[in-house]
């Protein structure tokens, strides 16, 4: 096993579409890196040029200590899993996972032991003598995952492996994926659009937007101090609330000149950054907290709609014109049309500049 | 429950009339060649009935005669009664099943690998490399007749076999390019990748993998190709009178002297048409898996 490099990476299709731009990622030796992004961000377009199936515009990709600009798929050293698993049709399961070691002349009782060694792994020695139209999509999965391990690569890539599957059968795969990784402490590179996935299984996750890389790092780093407005919005389930904001001395003015009250050293950050007056306040659904009446909170707002989840309620409250979620435990309960105060946890507060879309505090 | 005896009794109603609708469609269609099949087993005079005979054994006894003179020897014509000549029948239908066969095989071979190409590389002008493919078959073939009939003789292609194969080559690769075109779009391009992936070559993808799922679609186009090489007149009348002509023209030029030899037609047809009924049926599994071939999940 070893590390993925890549370096100032830039694909420019010939359309003159820009797919990924100055990209800069390292994978390290060991680790899970998940690429998270909306589709069209450059992330799959990243995998197949670390896998060489497209060759990149500018940049260099580095695999253990080589640079693999010029070599081919092949001579890469990686696995790729497929999305829809591309498992051969016309041929068993059994020689769907020996094909990669048929192409490097491996003697047939070295592939019959390993197919064999691997088939246990993933639990699937009952049906290495089927055609892999008959087997179910959580089965296709595991012979696609078996073609990509039998070869020992240097490094594994998924591209949005588990899209296929069922709900349930996509929570389990994800568990034993990890820890299939742990175990063998393959370097991976995977791509999804699933923050959930993301979240669960990456060691550290790269977020992509228009194929620039937006944000780096430990999934709840990711999640509790996005770096942009942009990961702000799209990680997280509900996303984090963005209001529109002024900095008004030591406190922050919404559009309807209610204030939320900052430290002094916190607002004198801001200002020292600040490239326009409009700022964003970002706050998760569960750092705010909600009390009835609506004068003891920083913001005056009305409930809108109430979703009971079981284990906590969502609320959605109307702030200027503006829907903000809340979440809150199950047992407290404010009815629709109700005026509350929002209290803000400090400590969990973002402010990006409006303009430039990055995090300021 | 009384509508559902009702709806039960509409159904079979119905399920009558489709098959009574079916029986009649394929009279209609059935008919010559029962007819066809008939006459080459009758005598000269009973061909002629009227009314016509068609149930064998019950209104006629049948007869191998004309089936024997095709494929050995026939009489020479009514003018000279009592001579015989050698057939060129089987000297025909050798020269359809080599010439078919051969410009099946190549315009296949050579239209899938154009087809593979066109399908998965970026091609300069792409668009109207396979609209110009497309266009040779837009104007009718009888307008390059006499184009061709030249090209040959400067050529020095009349009456060769490699004449006549590679005019049903050039004929039938617009047809193989397109048809192969659609079904390899149809296959993911996931299938090479992941072959070469896994350490092949992208000609040892293509051969151990997509080739074996093309097979099918191949088939298919194979027997489009063969039939139009097979039925193919008047070219082959034109270019090929001598020694390397087929069929169609053979059938043409035994209509006889002085009175048609219905019967010895219809043997010959009959003989002509059990190859090309043979390969379909052979293929036919995959016939309709290429036909439908757009249709698998993804």
């Amino acid at each position: 096993m070893s590390e993925i490099r890549i370096q100032d990476l830039t694909k420019v299709f010939p359309n003159g579409t820009v797919a990924v731009r100055n990209l800069h990622l390292d994978v390290a030796d060991g680790e899970l890196l998940v690429l998270l992004g909306p589709s069209g961000c450059g992330k799959t377009t990243t995998l197949r040029c670390v896998g060489g199936l497209e060759t990149q515009t500018s940049g260099d990709i580095w695999i253990g200590d080589r640079v693999v600009n010029d070599l081919g798929p092949g001579e890469r050293d990686i696995a790729f899993v497929f999305q829809f698993y591309a498992l051969y049709p016309h041929i068993r399961v059994y020689d769907n996972i020996a094909f990669p070691l048929r192409a490097t002349g491996v003697s047939r009782d070295e592939v019959d032991r390993r197919v064999s060694a691997v088939a246990e792994t993933l639990r699937i020695s009952h049906i290495l003598r089927e055609r892999p139209k008959r087997l179910s999509s959580g089965e296709q999965q595991r012979v696609a995952l078996g073609r990509a391990m039998i070869r020992r690569p240097q490094a594994f890539l998924m591209d949005e492996p588990l899209t296929n599957l069922d709900a349930a059968l996509r929570a389990d795969m994800r568990i034993e994926l990890k820890h299939l990784q742990n175990e063998l402490g393959t370097t991976m590179l995977y791509v999804t659009h699933d923050q959930t996935e993301a979240m669960t299984m990456g060691n550290r996750v790269a977020v992509l937007n228009l194929g620039v890389l937006e944000q780096v790092g430990v999934p709840l780093e990711i999640y509790d101090r996005p770096n942009t407005l942009f990961v702000a919005g799209f990680v997280g389930s509900p996303p984090m609330n963005l209001i529109a904001m002024q900095l008004a001395q030591d406190a922050l003015k919404s559009e309807d000149a209610q204030q939320v009250m900052l430290d002094t050293s916190v607002a004198d950050r801001i200002r020292a950054k600040q490239t326009g007056r409009e700022l964003v306040l970002g706050v998760r659904a569960e750092d705010i907290r909600l009390t009835s009446g609506g004068n003891g909170g920083d913001l005056r707002a009305e409930i809108a709609t109430r979703e009971p989840l079981g284990d906590q309620t969502l609320y959605s409250v109307m702030l200027n014109h503006q829907l903000i979620q809340v979440t809150t435990a199950s047992t407290e309960r404010f009815e629709v049309g109700e005026t509350v105060g929002l209290h803000l946890d400090r400590s969990r507060l973002r402010v990006f500049d409006a303009s430039t879309g990055t995090a300021l505090v | 429950m009384n509508r559902t005896r009702r709806r039960r009794a509409r159904s079979l109603i119905g399920r009558i009339l489709f098959w009574v609708a079916v029986a009649m469609i394929l009279l209609f269609f059935l008919f010559p060649l029962h007819w066809m099949v008939v006459t080459s087993f009758k005598r000269t005079a009973e061909v002629t009935l009227l009314p016509p005979t068609l149930i064998p054994w019950v209104q006629f006894n049948p007869t191998l005669k004309n089936y024997v003179e095709v494929l050995t020897k026939m009489p020479a014509g009514l003018l000279s009664a009592g001579t015989y000549k050698q057939s060129g029948f089987p000297q025909a239908l050798l020269n359809s099943i080599l010439i078919s066969g051969a410009a099946t095989v190549i315009a296949v071979l050579l239209g899938t690998v154009a087809a593979y190409a066109f399908s998965r590389f970026r091609i300069p002008g792409k668009g109207d490399l396979l609209f110009f493919i497309l266009s040779t078959r837009m104007l009718p073939p009888v307008v390059t007749l006499v184009p061709v009939f030249v090209m040959f003789i400067s050529f020095g292609w009349r009456n060769t076999f490699h004449g006549i194969t590679l005019l049903y080559v050039a004929a039938g690769l617009p047809f193989v390019v397109w048809m192969m075109k659609g079904f390899f779009d149809e296959i993911p391009r996931e299938y090479e990748e992941a072959a070469m992936i896994d350490g092949y070559s992208r000609l040892e993808a293509v051969w151990k993998i997509v080739i074996p799922e093309a097979i099918p679609a191949m088939l298919a186009t194979a027997v489009f190709v063969l039939i139009m090489a097979w039925n193919e007149f008047l070219f082959v009348q034109l270019l090929n009178p001598g020694k390397f002509t087929t069929v169609p023209p053979f059938l043409y030029a035994i209509i006889g002297y002085g009175r048609v030899e219905w019967g010895r037609m219809a043997a010959t047809s009959v003989i002509f048409l059990a190859p090309i009924v043979l390969f379909t049926w052979l293929v036919r599994k995959h016939l309709l898996r290429g036909v439908t071939f757009g249709a698998v999940r993804r």
